[in-house]
């Protein structure tokens, strides 16, 4: 049942065309890094080249808040799976990079999980299990449909207490990640960021709300990305 | 759509794709989209191009096919490239066939493997680029951004070297050995973005560009053409594309080829 009295996002996640663009560029740096990865790139080389990848294509800066600990990146991205030690990827740890460029004050979103070598069966089945919930996250996203229903639809498509995901507010002038009992609908002409996980994997993309669903703007691979 | 008469076509040499005529002047579509990609790739098939480069990542072969439909140059006289990424590895034959759904044609002149996946040869994603060729999906298979050592370790894998390596090439990037080495191959080097990595203010290139009456920009795709080196060139601006064209038609003297091969390791003078 829809609660046609709940909120609405915010209305200045409307400008979908600017969404678009901010989602594009993000798209842009999603593949200013799958290019370059290989085993032994410095992660700080791949971040240069998203730098530059991203400003030729108009963007300047980022906005992700959250730096973790073992992280690695600008404010563009964000790369997890390098040795510490020496800041380089391996053939062993899949790398998950997370882009997030600002486009006139626009976010943009979208994140990957890749890997350089034959992934063994647990890692695989992880990023099936987080394609899958992945998709019935974004299937529950209708119009008027309830966004903590959205939540539901992720947890028991994953069914894992390694999995997790978060629908991000991407309006100005803060990005938050929306509770999971958020009573509000989304409705045609929002635009929300989501991002998922499941153990070593993770997605995330800029979605649009239109009245047939939810449509990935970046259009970044939602599935473990096999490099080798 | 006005077909062109064939004499600026003509002007255009070609590249023996071991049996296949290759258009060494070509158009690049990225980054353009939708109805400007439509627009342009009618325009450039007006002014007398006929190879037209294309990429599942550059999102716009759905626009390119709405112009392959829309233009009366048949078919037959054209030479489509394109290309699959590197995160599509195992979604082979599922990349083909939504790259040849989205262009309208049953297939491609060139299908080339975008970059290295994971900087690895990529020999299974190969295996298939050779079987889409047996089944006459594709008529020649490439790759891009690929080194000697990696194209060395697809010939080793199955036999089969690259009709065409794809890369950033210019003056600003001349490598002799390189060039030599895919030529010994009898791989068809093919330039994109030749301005990039070039200083255009180069002396020697205004001076070059002066004594032919002609752009800068006219002498570094004259130059290729001269080492036999495919070029991409992209513009929206017929004007430009014209010009980009005719850069067929000027002659460099060895002396001036020599001047433009010796930038890219600062002798020029």
């Amino acid at each position: 049942m829809v609660e046609t009295a709940a909120p609405t996002i915010d209305s200045d996640l409307t400008q979908v065309e600017r969404a678009a663009a901010a989602a594009e560029l993000a798209a842009v740096g999603y593949t200013a890094v799958t290019d370059h990865l290989h085993v032994g790139q410095d992660v700080r080389e791949i971040a240069a080249n998203v730098d530059r990848s991203t400003r030729r294509a108009g963007g300047l800066l980022g906005w992700f808040p959250e730096l973790a600990p073992g992280t690695a990146g600008c404010d563009l991205v964000t790369i997890h799976g390098h040795d510490p030690a020496t800041a380089r990827l391996t053939a062993s740890e899949p790398v998950r990079y997370a882009l997030h460029p600002l486009l006139d004050g626009v976010r943009g979103y979208a994140a990957a999980t890749a890997v350089l070598s034959e992934p063994g069966a647990e890692l695989r089945a992880a990023g099936e299990k987080c394609s899958a919930a992945t998709k019935a996250l974004l299937g529950a996203l209708q119009p008027g449909a309830l966004l903590r229903d959205a939540y539901r639809a992720f947890d028991d498509a994953a069914r894992d207490r390694h999995a997790g995901c978060g629908i991000v507010a991407l309006g100005e002038p803060t990005a938050v990640t929306l509770p999971r009992d958020d009573a509000r609908v989304a409705e045609p002409g929002t635009v929300v960021g989501i991002r998922t996980r499941v153990g070593a994997i993770e997605f995330a993309e800029t979605v649009l709300m239109t009245a047939a669903g939810a449509e990935p703007l970046a259009k970044t691979p939602l599935r473990l990305v096999e490099l080798y | 759509m006005h077909t062109p008469t064939g004499s600026r076509t003509d002007l255009v040499p070609t590249a023996d794709l071991r049996g296949r005529a290759m258009p060494l002047i070509g158009f690049g579509t990225h980054p353009m989209r939708g109805q400007q990609a439509t627009d342009a790739v009618l325009t450039a098939l007006s002014t007398g191009y006929r190879l037209i480069d294309t990429a599942t990542r550059y999102r716009n072969e759905d626009a390119v096919g709405a112009a392959l439909a829309q233009t009366d140059v048949p078919r037959s006289e054209l030479f489509v490239t394109t290309k699959m990424p590197p995160d599509r590895v195992g979604l082979e034959r599922r990349t083909l066939d939504e790259s040849l759904t989205a262009l309208g044609t049953d297939y491609v002149d060139l299908w080339l493997m975008h970059w290295p996946p994971g900087g690895h040869p990529g020999v299974t994603s190969w295996r298939e680029f050779i079987r889409a060729r047996e089944e006459g999906l594709v008529r020649a298979i490439g790759v891009s951004n690929y080194s000697l050592d990696l194209i060395d370790a697809l010939h080793d894998a199955t036999g089969e070297y690259p009709a065409v390596n794809q890369r950033q090439w210019g003056p600003g990037d001349h490598d002799a050995s390189f060039a030599s080495a895919l030529r010994r191959r009898h791989i068809v080097l093919s330039a994109h973005s030749p301005l990039r990595s070039t200083d255009l203010g180069h002396p020697a290139l205004a001076e070059i560009a002066a004594g032919h009456g002609s752009g800068v920009h006219e002498v570094v795709v004259a130059w290729n053409l001269h080492h036999g080196v495919a070029v991409t060139v992209k513009s929206a601006h017929h004007d430009r594309m014209l010009r980009n064209l005719t850069s067929a038609a000027i002659a460099l003297s060895e002396k001036e080829v020599e001047r433009i091969d010796a930038i890219a390791n600062g002798t020029s003078r």
